[in-house]
């Protein structure tokens, strides 16, 4: 039944161009990032052979302010990116939705409460969050990773108690409930499966807001010094704009490129996966 | 309505708590002394020992927090050492130009954004339309901040039209017209940065598919069924209600835009908040970073509830309780 309803998802799927697209983007991506040490032609912190030099046939994407060549920095990027848009989302997704079923599943004070609690920590400027904390505690790509999933949470706990909550009075699991499963099986094997699926197509969007995030805090220099990341690539172009522009562009146009393809990939998702849509069509 | 407004006033009691007491627990969790922290880095030993006393330091962690928010209720964050100056003090100065940039942002995005979004719901499904959409998804995930380099780039390092940092030529010694003129001048790209990366485009997919959303509606039905002309439907009965969501939006994305400030006001050097938080940041004076963040979460709950109350009153479909 599962492998059918991946199949009818798949059917839809491939049916919508920009989300194919998209697709093959990401999975091109992840490639580059798997193979960075056999494409990349130096290392993230090699010395190239000169500074500040132009692109040329040996450097495509020219070289920076130490001589780094700029095409492998933005290889190995793609490592970085990657690991922090997964790491967080990963992060995101099981506190969400522990908490959001748990709020879901009880109702009651225990709903009140947790929500209330959503709301707040909705509220916070995560931004401003994160760089006190960085500032206090010291750069390191690990730590920022744990800060930033944990401001992101709530909106997958939303998500999954309002999935939940609807799911909870449909007769399988009322039934299931009736038959004396344990609250843990019945969110586990009966709501869970069924409701995850936006709790998905957020996901893929946290993680394309997770490596504009990484980006921006390493371009604003509280990034993890000992990581090459593209933010920091740009951090550097920033210093030397007037005298090298290729700098500065390529390593923004493959943030621009990662997170246009995540969030096709995340509309495709959705697409497929809500036939309100598609009756749109 | 005033039992609504005292209700919603009294919510964000526990979010500005909430915040007060993450700082506390900051102070607490950050290696060192705290009151060493709390006083700022380049603090001498005799004012470290004033603040242990005013803030009880050496009492028992309950009389710390009480203490603590004690003297933030009264409106002091702190002093700042390096600088000289009260917290409050040195944040209400920087305001002025941290609001200019996010209100021009703000307007400009929400006109704009709703007017690119309208045309793209009007010919939903064209070649125009779908143009429209991709054009504002690349928009929507470009970084500020790269966008801001690339603007500076093109404009300022390339074309030479527009200066690349600060608020003004100040020595210039500008007055009257000349003045606004030479401000316009300079916010021009941190304004179209802020705006057209992200917060413009947010606003037109908003604008677009709640349009699509109404036009669904029975009373869209009724309004046709009438024999109304399309213009009239679509501009009198589809759009007033389309824009309801729009409202909202331009609230909450308070949050939103004031991390967009930051990185715009980076780039172009532009005086406000944004910028002076990230030099504190790197100067560790830790009163007024913390200042900084309890200030900007108020102002983002504020902003929410404003927002809450001004929905209230132009959807009368919402029930005050």
């Amino acid at each position: 039944m599962v492998l059918a309803k991946i199949r009818g998802f798949f059917n839809v799927y491939e049916k919508n161009r920009g989300a194919m697209v998209g697709l093959a983007v990401l999975s091109s991506c992840f490639a580059v990032a798997l193979l960075a040490p056999f494409i990349s032609p130096y290392g993230p912190f090699e010395w190239a052979g000169g500074l500040f030099l132009p692109p040329s046939a040996r450097y495509p994407f020219g070289t920076d302010n130490m001589g780094r060549d700029v095409l492998s920095g933005v290889i190995w990027g793609f490592r970085i990116s990657l690991l922090f848009g997964l790491g967080v989302a990963g992060i995101s997704l099981v506190i969400g939705v522990i908490l959001g079923a748990i709020a879901g599943y009880f109702g009651g004070l225990v709903d009140d409460f947790l929500s209330r609690v959503f709301e707040i920590y909705m509220m916070i400027p995560a931004i401003f969050l994160i760089i006190m904390i960085t500032a206090i505690f010291g750069a390191d790509i690990f730590r920022t990773m744990i800060v930033v999933g944990l401001t992101v949470w709530p909106s997958n706990a939303k998500i999954t108690r309002a999935q939940v909550l609807t799911l909870k009075s449909r007769a399988f699991v009322q039934a299931s409930i009736g038959s004396g499963m344990s609250h843990l099986q019945i969110i586990y094997t009966h709501i869970l499966p069924n409701g995850i699926q936006p709790v998905i197509v957020n996901s893929t969007l946290q993680m394309a807001s997770a490596i504009i995030t990484e980006a921006g805090l390493s371009f604003l220099g509280l990034g993890d010094p000992n990581q090459r990341s593209w933010g920091q690539m740009l951090y550097y172009a920033q210093l030397s704009v007037k005298t090298a522009w290729w700098m500065a562009v390529f390593p923004g146009i493959a943030i621009v490129v990662l997170v246009v393809a995540f969030n096709l990939v995340g509309e495709g998702i959705s697409f497929a996966m809500n036939p309100k849509l598609q009756r749109r069509r | 309505m005033t039992r609504y407004l005292a209700r919603r006033l009294l919510e964000i009691i526990p979010v500005i708590l909430a915040i007060v007491v993450f700082n506390f627990v900051l102070i607490h969790v950050a290696p060192g002394d705290p009151a060493q922290m709390m006083a700022g880095e380049m603090a001498n030993q005799e004012y470290v020992q004033e603040i242990r006393m005013r803030y009880g330091l050496d009492k028992p962690i309950y009389v710390q927090l009480a203490l603590y928010l004690a003297n933030i209720l009264r409106g002091d964050l702190g002093y700042s050492i390096p600088r000289g100056q009260p917290v409050l003090f040195l944040i209400l100065e920087k305001i002025p130009a941290t609001l200019l940039l996010v209100i021009s942002a703000q307007v400009f995005s929400v006109i704009f954004g709703t007017m690119i979004g309208v045309l793209s719901a009007r010919n939903y499904g064209s070649r125009k339309d779908a143009l429209i959409c991709f054009s504002s998804l690349v928009l929507y995930s470009t970084p500020v901040f790269w966008f801001g380099l690339i603007l500076i780039l093109v404009f300022g390092v390339g074309l030479r039209i527009f200066p690349i940092f600060g608020m003004t030529a100040a020595e210039k010694g500008l007055t009257g017209f000349a003045y606004l003129g030479d401000l316009i001048w300079h916010a021009f790209l941190p304004v179209m940065t802020l705006s057209l990366a992200g917060l413009a485009p947010m606003f037109l997919r908003l604008a677009r598919s709640s349009i699509l959303e109404v036009m669904k509606e029975d009373f869209i039905t009724t309004a046709r069924a009438k024999g109304l002309t399309e213009n009239v439907v679509f501009f009198k009965h589809a759009l007033r209600n389309a824009l309801l969501p729009t409202v909202t939006q331009a609230g909450f994305a308070l949050g939103f835009v004031f991390s967009g400030a930051v990185m715009t006001e980076t780039v172009f050097a532009w005086p406000g908040l944004g910028r002076f938080m990230m030099d504190t940041a790197f100067q560790r004076d830790y009163p007024l970073l913390m200042g900084m963040f309890l200030f900007i979460s108020v102002a983002v709950v504020a902003a929410s509830l404003i927002t809450d109350i001004v929905y209230s009153v132009l959807d009368p479909r919402v029930v005050y309780k």
